[in-house]
């Protein structure tokens, strides 16, 4: 084997005429997009056209495992897994740090592609280079941990990994997810797109493997990397409290964006980090690789719960904060529940958290709600309602399209109160007082998501070191405005790095310093895709490919008819102050979220007047069949190339706001 | 003569950290450090999981009366230069007896060859050992294994005996 670093191949498979083929992926590619997101942005935006409808057989899953995913580079657990969004109807994709995707790896593919659609639920298998079809009849309705057991047994490897879907993605929830192990691919609807073709769950089995270009500089880099951490601040509480530990962040700050995104005081001592490390840490436990071992299992010990056990992350305890949940036990259990029926938690408690708002406000009443007793902080309606949403019974079925789509369904004035970005709920935490993060939630290629970038680093930036990389000390500052564009984009571009690779965010992309952050982040990654891989890459010819990624998932926006217009927060965040906490009154100032967009779009090459790119940005970050695309559509002020205006047809400007 | 070293699974599990975490760097840096290919089916130890939330690595202990050697009708089973019993590959036919006489499962066949391969320390420096970021594996004497034990069976006979003796020590007070 000569090649290092990648198989070189991809694997499509069609569900309708149960075909499968291995195709060469072109060697260029590893140059231009590595892999990872870069390949499934890449092969997403040349399968899926505006033509394609998101909930629709045409819409393609595609698989992409990090391109280091499958090695011993610390912390390189990370596949991807892309389709067009059922929430924004712009890119999707989802990400999850198991170990299917360096299974598939050694099964001898650095993507897989699944189209169609089969005639009855399936299950496949993927054996090294062999695909078999099984029926799936008697696995459907099954929840996930049973429906990855049943195809292990039936598989009868042992050593094989899998991908399922629960009830959720089977009855097409717009959020349902797919799961990984203990992992899960979880936004953008990835699990109703799988359910719609009829596709139960993947088994992945392979026993190849990566060849390793130089196997010493490999080793030393895993050992600097070792020490790296050992000192970087950000990292040793992540082994001993998991995620847990964002609550601190959260309380710093008031943010926690409790129920429903409206408070920043509350009862959170309930779901404190040492809560979750007395009572209910089994152990710390780790993705592939990784040696922060932040994922917890988390067992309720007593009580008439007694013997669950959910895989809980941060943004479970934070969703379970805007449902206004104030137990560890409450989280847990819903948790269990979003991992068992198959549902993303994000998308999932926002939705839930909007419902119980509207019913709080009397814009839903009982009779509408199925009886339920919809109030913020009632966990048994919580679980009651995340079961009719699961199988679109009654009120479940509204909510189970996510909020946007629940708030134009009920009307009444709702929709002031559905949080939500291009369709896509929020994460993370509340945007108030943090005007570059604002931005940063609404400019994602995905929609709401603290994943797609790190403008955190103003938080712990240096004036000095905020004037070197972004041409203003006033970066450093949450209160300062400029460089922040640029800021946004280099923090953009640093963490798509991470999904490329497949490196996970908070062990790279993550830190307490500047100086750490750079050093992993950029040349420790560059450092361990060199020994991989034999190519000798820098950190900044990394931030160039993530670039290049980014572009192409934003022109895969323009073309699917999403705008500047769509780069916006919910209103509330502009019109009403944060309740309680230190963060009290807290909003985002319109002038100053404008002035830190522009300044974005500057930093990007994009025009700010549209957010549209321009031909000559696109052949200069290497782009020209984007180009091509985009000028071949432009038919609006609002589709296309900036550059390109003597195709555009001027039209009245509903781009609303500016 | 016996080999006197071996890689063990030395888990404190005294706090949450000290665990092993199921991150299996341990499998793949075995398998580039002998092979130069990312493959854990090519490791020579391997880690099993199982719910919830455990996982245990298993590999050669380097048994004194080898029973993998023992069942090899080959005798592909040989000391190396570093004094570590190790498959002459030349020899081994791919039978797969010396994996089903192991008692710990720490013998793997590769996937192409079926080839028998075992753990052979790394010629003193397990890879495995160095790598696995919650320390709990390590290279140990098994001189040192066994002063261990001791150590800890004396101190806790030792503490028995002062409770007992305490105890005693009460009674006879109470009854005066």
């Amino acid at each position: 084997m000569t090649r290092c670093g990648h198989t070189g191949r991809l694997l499509r498979v069609c569900l309708t005429d149960r075909s499968f083929r291995t195709e060469e992926i072109p060697l260029d590619w590893y140059q231009r997009f590595l892999g990872g997101r870069g390949f499934s942005s890449w092969l997403l935006f040349n399968s899926a056209g505006p033509e394609t409808e998101p909930l629709s057989t045409a819409n393609p899953l595609i698989f992409a495992p990090g391109a280091l995913h499958g090695t011993p580079v610390p912390a390189a657990s990370r596949t991807t897994l892309a389709v067009k969004s059922l929430l924004s109807g712009g890119h999707g994709d989802a990400h999850a740090g198991g170990f299917m995707g360096g299974e598939l790896r050694a099964a001898g593919y650095d993507a897989l592609i699944i189209e169609g659609q089969a005639a009855t639920p399936t299950w496949i298998m993927v054996d090294d280079g062999m695909v078999t079809f099984h029926d799936a009849s008697d696995l459907w309705g099954m929840k996930v941990s049973q429906t990855a057991e049943a195809i292990r047994q039936r598989a009868g490897r042992p050593r094989m990994q899998t991908a399922v879907i629960g009830p959720a993605g089977e009855n097409l929830v717009r959020f349902a997810n797919v799961t990984d192990g203990k992992a899960s691919f979880s936004r953008c609807g990835v699990g109703a797109v799988m359910g719609l073709k009829k596709l139960k769950g993947l088994g992945v089995r392979g026993t190849g493997g990566i060849a390793i270009a130089d196997p010493a500089r490999l080793f030393k880099a895993i050992s600097t990397y070792n020490e790296v951490i050992k000192k970087d601040p950000y990292c040793p509480p992540a082994t001993k409290f998991g995620t847990t530990r964002f609550m601190w962040h959260r309380v710093k700050f008031g943010i926690h964006g409790a129920c429903n995104w409206t408070r920043g005081g509350f009862d959170w001592e309930g779901l404190a980090p040492e809560a979750f490390r007395e009572k209910h840490t089994i152990k710390a436990a780790s993705c592939p690789m990784c040696p922060l071992r932040c994922r917890r299992d988390f067992e309720i010990r007593d009580g008439k719960n007694k013997g669950t056990v959910a895989k809980v992350e941060w943004e479970a305890i934070a969703r379970s904060m805007t449902c206004g949940l104030t137990e560890t036990e409450e989280a847990i259990r819903m948790m269990d529940a979003y991992n068992e029926l198959g549902m993303d938690v994000e998308s999932g408690a926002d939705t839930i958290a909007f419902a119980m708002e509207c019913y709080e406000r009397g814009i839903l009443s009982r009779s509408e709600t199925d009886g339920l007793d919809l109030r913020f902080g009632n966990i048994e309606a919580v679980l009651a309602v995340l079961e009719k949403i699961t199988y679109r019974q009654g009120v479940g079925d509204v909510l189970a399209d996510g909020v946007k789509r629940a708030a134009q369904k009920i009307g009444r004035g709702s929709e002031r109160y559905a949080m939500h970005v291009k369709g896509v709920e929020m994460t993370a935490g509340d945007p108030r007082g943090m005007p570059v993060r604002a931005v940063s939630y609404a400019t994602s290629t995905r929609g709401s998501d603290h994943l797609r970038s790190n403008p955190y680093v103003e938080e712990f930036c240096t004036p000095e070191e905020a004037e070197r990389y972004f041409g203003s000390p006033e970066a450093a500052s949450l209160k300062g405005m400029r460089g922040k564009g640029a800021m946004l984009k280099w923090s953009e571009d640093l963490v798509t790095i991470g999904d490329i690779l497949g490196l996970c965010k908070f062990a790279f992309y993550r830190s307490a310093t500047m100086e750490y952050l750079r050093q992993k982040g950029m040349h420790l990654a560059a450092e361990f895709y060199s020994a991989v891989s034999g190519r000798e890459v820098t950190g900044d010819d990394l931030l160039a490919v993530a670039e290049r990624v980014y572009n192409i998932e934003k022109a895969f926006n323009v073309r699917n008819g999403l705008s500047k217009k769509d780069d916006i927060i919910p209103e509330r965040f502009f019109k009403e102050g944060i309740i309680g906490g230190i963060g009290h009154g807290n909003i985002v100032e319109r002038y100053q979220f404008d002035c830190i967009l522009d300044d974005y779009y500057q930093a990007r090459g994009w025009d700010p007047a549209t957010s549209l790119q321009t031909r000559a940005g696109l052949i200069r970050i290497g782009l020209p069949e984007v180009a091509q695309v985009l000028a071949s559509e432009a038919r609006s002020d609002r589709r296309g190339l900036a550059d390109q205006p003597a195709e555009r047809v001027k039209e009245a400007s509903d781009d609303g706001g500016k | 003569m016996g080999n006197k070293r071996f890689v063990a699974y030395t888990a404190a599990m005294d706090s949450p950290e000290a665990f092993c975490a199921g991150c299996r760097i341990c499998e793949l840096s075995c398998a580039v450090q002998h092979t130069g290919v990312s493959s854990a089916s090519a490791a020579r130890i391997r880690v099993v999981s199982w719910e919830p939330s455990v996982d245990v690595p298993v590999v050669c202990r380097q048994c004194a009366e080898a029973p993998c050697a023992a069942a090899c009708p080959v005798d592909a089973f040989v000391l190396n230069d570093a004094k570590v019993l190790a498959v002459d590959e030349d020899r081994c036919i791919g039978c797969g007896a010396c994996a089903e006489a192991c008692p710990f499962g720490a013998i793997t066949l590769l996937p192409e060859s079926d080839k028998a391969v075992k753990c052979d320390l790394c010629g003193g420096h397990p890879k495995c050992v160095e790598v696995c970021p919650a320390s709990v594996l390590e290279l140990l004497e098994k001189e040192n294994l066994a002063v261990r034990t001791t150590g800890s069976a004396a101190r806790r006979f030792h503490q028995q005996r002062i409770q007992a003796g305490r105890a005693a020590a009460l009674a006879n007070e109470g009854g005066e």
